[in-house]
């Protein structure tokens, strides 16, 4: 018995000192990181039975319990992950956002500052200090880039090396988790409780490792935990751990990637890696560091773009047009750099670049270009959106390019194969490479190479702005040849007004003799009212001068004769005989036929049935009343034709007439006229007989230019829309014999068209006598005036001062007519040194028809050539009285298309347009410069475009770029410079604002689970204490027992 | 709720470095006197600071160009000015010189002798330099003098019509100087007259040169005018035996007013009622080589520069000896003097009220600038700046917190079973 109490006893003895010994354990490791404080199980040892009693044994200590609870230990993982995430990605965006917004290492100090020195220059252009001021600021800002962007280089590395030392301790932890789970799953299966202080670790090794990453954990059967990240990528097995390693990006192998390194299997698996302190720093990297340098990057290239540009097309204080201020952000290195091949591509010999076309169009964006698996078609992909921007077949002509975002990829050579990749970054280095070509002060470009001014001799008060430069190139970067040359403007221009309402810009190379340019800007119209722009400011505008074969006087051109006939050369006799009687009475017709106007064709009958007629006014009366309303009139010819009497058209027209008998009774009676009778009267003989104009005889049947002979064509625009290239087209039709005017007026109806039409004539070697009946007319104004039925005194012999006095008159006769000058149509008296002769220019504004008429006597057979001034001269001659020759010139028509239309006729090949298919059909008419004039001129008046020679006070140029300030010139022209900065500074403030917030919570959240946990698992050395007391009282109660016994036992043996 | 002993220490650890923190913060914000230091801690407020910040600094610059602004035009105000006095001046010689009747030529030389010392005094005026050496009324050109010659060849304006502009607020810009061509090239003229030139593709070399020329027959240049004169040099075989010679035409229609004219440097020749004087060698035209000859101009204009009056009055005066043909000339010349002289005047005082509009515009726009700048400051001020009373008075309530926090630490920490065993 007393064994048995003993037993109970040392069983209590063995309790108390485990229970102590945990205790002991527990404040031992009060300190310890992850120690979760333990407690001794105690239970009672079973029971013996005694008769129907049971009796106790003892207690036993059965485990040594961890005080944890799973769910929190979890929880705080989860929460140093995020918390640890945010952190890391909060220390950084605060540098970087102390970075930029700094003043000494931010760029509004620069940007500030250099264009406070371009205001500085601008106020005094002739100054070499405010000049050199410029030059350093333009340094200082380049250099503020540079800095910028190794200040954020240095981040960056900081990044990268985060990211490395990360990968390392993830390596050491994983490794370490792998021997604790082979131990915890030796010591798990072989006794029932648990390796605690094994599991402590382990979950230690576990927290630390979720601060790096963000791992999903499950425990095994066997206690073993197993880590995966991502979708499943196992870090750790059971034993077995998986090293990951720092890899490099496929096209950039300063960007960190992280690889998984095993045996067999060696992946990039960045992707799986988000949370913790590698996924902050990763976060960090793809949406701050990243867009940062790409938006100062693009920054920058908007700044050198602009400013490039304005020196170029600027002129220095040497006269000369600038150069680049910033080195040239498509110089062949640096464009080749903005585009890299992935490291999986093979092929090779691939040379491609990325020229910026446009900097105000950049995205921040970077691109993929990706080839599809046979290597015919690539794509491009924009990363931020992932747009498909455009696919192409693989060029196979070299150099071949394709724009897009204001980028132009140029492929200088491919030999892609299927599924090869690049990268195009076309502003992450930008703001490292700026810098300034090192431009001497004097050789800023401040002022403006063109030069306006007023003649003095102008009598009008109009006057010229001082122009300005628009571009030294075209639409296809082709260079202009106004300012091609140094020094010199090729060629100076002239704005000579033919009018007070129309100008021609004419090539003043020679001041001595202005020639049209090429194309010609001829006959403009000046509006007044308003600034009149001079050029087109749309470098795609073309111009077309019509050249077709029939324009104006074309080969084969004659003149064109009044239709009229005259029966006979005798005169009519006169008979008292009463024609009211119907036995005398007597009818004819008069067929008019071919008439240019078809109204006027038809069959008149003239009866002779009235009073007896004695004289020619009675005859001419008679036949006449009945040709009312036709446009035939019947005349008696001058005594040199035999005073007899004829027909003709009354308005000069030309065409047919017919004379003939009148072989029908008109009115049933009797009408036949005694024979002899109308031979008498008329002065031939109707009877029987025909009479039609014949050829020269005091009138023919109108063949020749008596119209402009245009024909019916078809002419149609086409609409290229420059972002689709989708066409739509619009044809209007010529009508025939339609004068340039009705053509241009059709043709400006489109929109884009505007046609410019005008005409052009001479009249030279004008012989005959100033009497009755000369006429000379224009339009059908007659210029040469009567007095009393004979050719006034005050026109001068045509044949006084070889001619000049003569045309004199007629110049001025056409300049006084008020119906010729509602036309556009004045004439100037000119003398022509090459042919040593007097002439009149005829010119028409508005491209009228020009319609010479000449009448002169039959025996003077008079005569005048008229002539286009570019093909052979028709010679108009008189034939008598109430008779005309005529011709008619046709005008022409500069057509100006804007941007993206073009013209084409059917048939190709236009008599009025010419070859529609020739490349030469349409030139640019974009010049490069615009300037205006406004006020009233005067024809005369001129005003030259030149040079600008010296132009030391000359700040046009330094105010467009001072302008350049205010200009929204990035991200598709919505942004100025310093916008584009401050957005930059306001994200990255957002970001680090709403960072340090999440930061805090995520602090406070760990804090918690932390605090949480420390309640349940940590030690608390009061408590520690009180178990202290308590397992030592236990202890020595037990021991107690053990004297009880042995004094039971002393005493049954001293009974003994 | 159980406490483990590492809560304990750890949240005191944390408390009084949170206090800790808040403290140097408030410090930082008491020595820089802002209250927002990085667009991290308030980006709303960081952004419309530098919105501010750059719009102050513009302003800033904006007035130092008005400031240069009016300094320029001040110069050339006062300049102008001068040019008023002195024309006035020479109107009452001319007013003088009007009295043929009484005047003995010993008179009109004093005269003479006055106007061309005038005449001296209102070119180095037109030539007047600002402090930087630019000519001020060259236009852009400022580098060379506005008016070459002298007072007997005459002289030529050399400058060019522009004028710079000076960017004094966002969309406002101000004219900083006038061409000398408006102020006193440009002077309506009762009378046609001409101005001469050479073709700039003259080949002879040195160049040669034409007189200003003069209308000595006014009807009959009236007549001709507003034709202009080509004066070409022909092919010396035009004349037998071959020598210089040219050709006159008018311009526009090519006539010809006088053809193969021998040429004699320095004669005087009359077309049309206008003398001219040609000096130099000629380049002759070469038509073999397909070159053309030297040419000269005469435009008609119905201006005159005032330089020009001057010495055709200077001219006038000297040429008078008494006679009546002489008298006559004087006479006309003193009316037409008058009328130019009147114009000059009228022109100078155009341009003078010009500037003084401008100076006005530049006065007002510096009054609009002085109120941005102080409603700007005023916000900046409210959005940047610290209240420093508050902010000593946080720091005093923090510094108190800190203090609570590590004293309760210390009394807490003192709590400890072990120390009672």
């Amino acid at each position: 018995m007393t064994s048995d109490i003993l037993g109970v006893s040392i069983s209590g003895l063995r309790v108390s000192q485990n229970a102590l010994r945990t205790t002991g354990h527990n404040i031992a490791n009060a300190n310890t990181e992850g120690y979760s404080r333990q407690l001794t199980e105690i239970n009672s040892l079973g029971c013996t039975q005694n008769g129907i009693d049971f009796l106790g044994s003892g207690a036993y200590s059965n485990n040594i319990e961890r005080v944890v609870n799973e769910f929190v230990i979890s929880q705080t993982r989860t929460d140093a992950t995020l918390y640890n995430e945010l952190n890391i990605y909060n220390q950084n965006i605060l540098q970087l956002n102390e970075l930029l917004a700094n003043e000494t290492t931010g760029l509004t100090q620069g940007l500030q500052s250099f264009f406070d020195a371009v205001q500085t220059a601008s106020d005094n252009p002739s100054a070499i200090a405010a000049r050199q001021l410029f030059v350093s600021e333009a340094e200082n800002l380049s250099g503020r880039f540079n800095t910028l962007s190794d200040r954020i280089d240095t981040i960056n590395n900081g990044v990268v090396a985060g990211i490395e030392a990360a990968i390392e301790n993830v390596n050491n932890l994983t490794s370490n988790i792998a021997t604790l789970n082979t131990s915890i799953a030796q010591f798990s299966g072989a006794s029932s409780s648990n390796p605690n202080d094994l599991l402590d670790q382990r979950d230690e090794a576990l927290r630390k490792l979720s601060e790096l990453i963000s791992v999903n954990i499950s425990i095994q059967d066997d206690n073993q935990a197993n880590i995966t990240v991502g979708n499943g990528i196992p870090l750790v097995l059971s034993a077995t751990s998986t090293d990951i390693a720092l890899g490099s990006n496929e096209y950039d192998p300063t960007k960190p990637e992280v690889r998984l390194v095993s045996n067999n299997v060696n992946e990039l698996i960045t992707n799986a890696f988000s949370g913790g302190e590698i996924g902050g720093l990763l976060n960090f990297q793809n949406t701050v560091i990243d867009p940062t340098y790409n938006e100062i990057g693009r920054l920058a290239l908007s700044i050198e773009e602009s400013f490039n540009e304005l020196q170029s097309q600027g002129l220095n204080l040497n006269s000369s047009l600038g150069s680049h201020l910033f080195t040239d952000i498509n110089n062949e290195d640096i464009a080749a750099g903005r585009i890299t091949a992935s490291s999986d591509n093979t092929s090779t010999g691939n040379s491609l670049r990325v020229n910026i076309s446009d900097a105000s169009q950049l995205t921040t964006s970077d691109y993929v270009v990706s080839v599809d698996s046979n290597a015919g078609i690539y794509r491009i992909t924009r990363v931020s959106d992932n747009a498909e921007l455009t696919s192409q077949l693989v060029p196979t002509t070299f150099p071949s390019s394709i724009d897009f975002d204001g980028l132009s990829l140029i492929f200088d050579e491919t030999n892609f194969s299927g599924g090869e990749r690049f990268l195009i970054q076309a502003t992450r280095t930008a703001a490292q490479e700026i810098s300034t070509t090192g431009l001497q002060p004097e050789e800023i470009a401040l002022a403006s190479p063109l030069s306006t001014s007023n003649h003095l001799g102008n009598l009008g008060g109009a006057v010229i702005n001082s122009g300005e430069v628009l571009a030294l190139t075209d639409a296809e970067g082709q260079a202009l040849p106004l300012f091609a040359q140094a020094g010199k403007m090729s060629p100076p221009l002239l704005v000579k007004f033919t009018t007070a309402t129309t100008y021609d810009i004419l090539d003043n190379s020679d001041p001595g003799n202005p020639v049209q340019l090429s194309p010609p800007i001829r006959n403009q119209v000046y509006a007044l009212g308003i600034q009149n722009n001079l050029f087109s400011s749309d470098d795609g505008q073309t111009r077309i001068q019509t050249n077709g074969s029939i324009l104006g006087l074309p080969a084969g051109s004659t003149q064109a004769t009044q239709a009229a006939v005259k029966p006979s050369t005798i005169a009519p006799t006169f008979a008292a005989i009463d024609f009211s009687d119907p036995a005398n009475q007597f009818s004819f017709d008069v067929v008019v036929s071919n008439t240019l106007a078809g109204a006027n064709d038809g069959t008149f009958t003239v009866t002779i049935n009235d009073a007896p007629i004695t004289s020619n006014t009675e005859l001419l009366a008679a036949i006449n009343d009945d040709l009312t309303g036709t446009n035939i009139v019947a005349y008696i010819t001058d005594a040199a034709q035999g005073s007899a009497l004829a027909f003709a058209s009354s308005d000069h027209g030309i065409g047919d007439i017919t004379l003939q008998n009148y072989n029908n009774n008109p009115d049933g009676g009797i009408d036949t006229a005694p024979v002899g009778q109308a031979n008498t009267l008329l002065g031939f003989d109707i009877e029987g007989n025909t009479f039609t104009t014949v050829a020269n005889a005091n009138g023919i049947s109108g063949i020749g230019s008596a119209s402009n002979n245009y024909p019916v064509e078809t002419i149609t625009v086409v609409t290229t829309d420059p972002d689709t290239a989708i066409t739509s087209s619009q044809s209007v039709f010529t009508t025939a014999n339609a004068s340039a005017r009705e053509t241009a007026n059709l043709l400006s109806n489109i929109d884009g068209v505007s046609a410019n039409a005008f005409n052009y004539a001479e009249l030279r070697n004008v012989s005959a006598t100033t009497l009755s009946p000369l006429q000379i007319s224009l339009n059908g104004e007659s210029l040469i005036s009567y007095e009393n039925g004979d050719v006034s005194g005050s026109v001068p012999s045509s044949t006084l001062n070889s001619g000049e006095d003569f045309n004199d008159y007629l110049a001025t006769t056409i300049n006084n007519n008020e119906n010729l000058q509602a036309l556009g149509i004045y004439a100037v008296s000119a003398y022509d040194a090459t042919a040593s002769e007097f002439y009149v220019q005829l010119h028409s504004t508005l491209g009228d028809d020009f319609t010479v008429e000449l009448t002169t006597a039959a025996t003077d057979r008079g005569s005048i050539s008229v002539g286009d001034g570019v093909n052979a001269a028709v010679e108009l001659t008189g034939s008598g009285t109430n008779t005309n020759s005529q011709v008619t010139v046709g005008g022409r028509i500069d057509v100006d298309l804007a941007a993206n239309l073009s013209l084409s006729t059917t048939p190709t090949v236009s008599t009025i347009f010419g070859d529609s298919s020739s490349t030469s059909f349409a030139s640019t008419a974009f010049l490069g410069i615009q300037a205006s004039i406004s006020g009233e001129p005067v024809a005369g008046d001129t005003f030259s475009l030149d040079f600008n020679n010296n132009p030391d006070l000359d700040n046009r140029n330094a105010i467009a770029m001072v302008n350049l300030q205010q200009e929204k010139l990035v991200d598709g022209d919505t942004k100025s410079f310093q916008e584009t900065y401050n957005q930059l500074l306001g994200d990255i403030g957002i970001k680090a604002n709403t960072s340090q917030n999440s930061t805090s919570v995520a602090e406070s959240v760990l804090e918690q689970t932390q605090s949480l946990r420390n309640a349940i698992s940590g030690v608390n050395l009061d408590e520690e204490a009180a178990d202290l007391i308590r397992y030592e009282q236990l202890y020595s109660a037990n021991a107690q027992v053990i004297t009880v016994a042995r004094d039971l036992f002393d005493r049954l043996l001293s009974s003994f | 709720m159980r406490i483990s002993n590492l809560h304990i220490f750890n949240l005191a650890n944390q408390s009084m470095a949170e206090a800790n923190s808040e403290i140097v913060k408030t410090q930082e914000q008491l020595s820089t006197g802002r209250r927002v230091p990085t667009a991290a801690d308030d980006p709303v407020a960081a952004t419309r600071i530098q919105n501010l910040t750059e719009s102050l600094a513009q302003i800033d610059q904006y007035e130092k160009n008005i400031a240069f602004a009016e300094n320029n035009l001040a110069v050339e105000e006062a300049a102008l000015n001068s040019v008023n006095n002195l024309v006035q001046r020479i109107r009452e010689l001319t007013v003088q010189a009007g009295n043929t009747a009484i005047l003995s030529a010993n008179e009109y030389d004093a005269i003479r002798t006055e106007v061309d010392a005038r005449l001296d005094e209102l070119v180095s005026l037109a030539n007047t330099r600002n402090s930087n050496g630019d000519y001020i009324f060259s236009g852009y050109k400022s580098k060379s003098p506005a008016f070459v010659g002298n007072s007997v060849n005459g002289f030529r304006y050399t400058g060019d019509e522009g004028s710079i502009s000076i960017k004094v607020d966002d969309n406002t810009f101000v004219e900083a100087t006038d061409s000398g061509k408006n102020i006193f090239v440009d002077i309506p003229h009762t009378e046609n007259t001409v101005i001469t030139s050479v073709n700039p593709n003259n080949r002879s070399d040195p160049a040669i040169s034409i007189s200003i020329g003069e209308v000595v027959d006014q009807a009959a240049y009236d007549n001709f005018y507003p034709e202009d004169i080509v004066i070409t040099f022909n092919e010396d075989t035009n004349l037998s035996p071959a020598a210089k010679n040219f050709t006159v035409t008018e311009r526009s229609t090519g006539k010809i007013i006088a053809a193969n004219q021998p040429y004699a440097a320095g004669e005087e020749l009359i077309y049309h009622g206008v003398s001219i004087r040609i000096n130099g060698n000629p380049a002759s035209a070469d038509m073999g080589a397909g070159l053309k000859g030297d040419q000269l101009f005469i435009d008609s204009t119905s201006t005159q520069d005032a330089l020009t009056t001057l010495i055709r009055f200077r001219d006038a005066l000297q040429a008078y000896d008494g006679s009546t043909e002489s008298k006559e000339r004087v006479d006309n010349a003193v009316a037409t003097t008058l009328d130019n002289l009147s114009q000059v005047q009228d022109s100078v005082s155009k341009v003078i009220t010009k500037i003084g509009a401008r100076i006005n515009m530049l006065e007002s726009t510096q009054e609009q600038h002085l109120d941005t700048e102080l409603v700007s400051n005023t916000i900046l001020s409210d959005l940047r700046d610290l209240d420093y009373a508050e902010a000593a008075s946080r720091l005093s309530t923090e510094t108190l917190i800190l203090q609570a926090a590590q004293a309760s630490f210390l009394r807490i920490s003192e709590l400890n079973l072990f120390s009672r065993l």
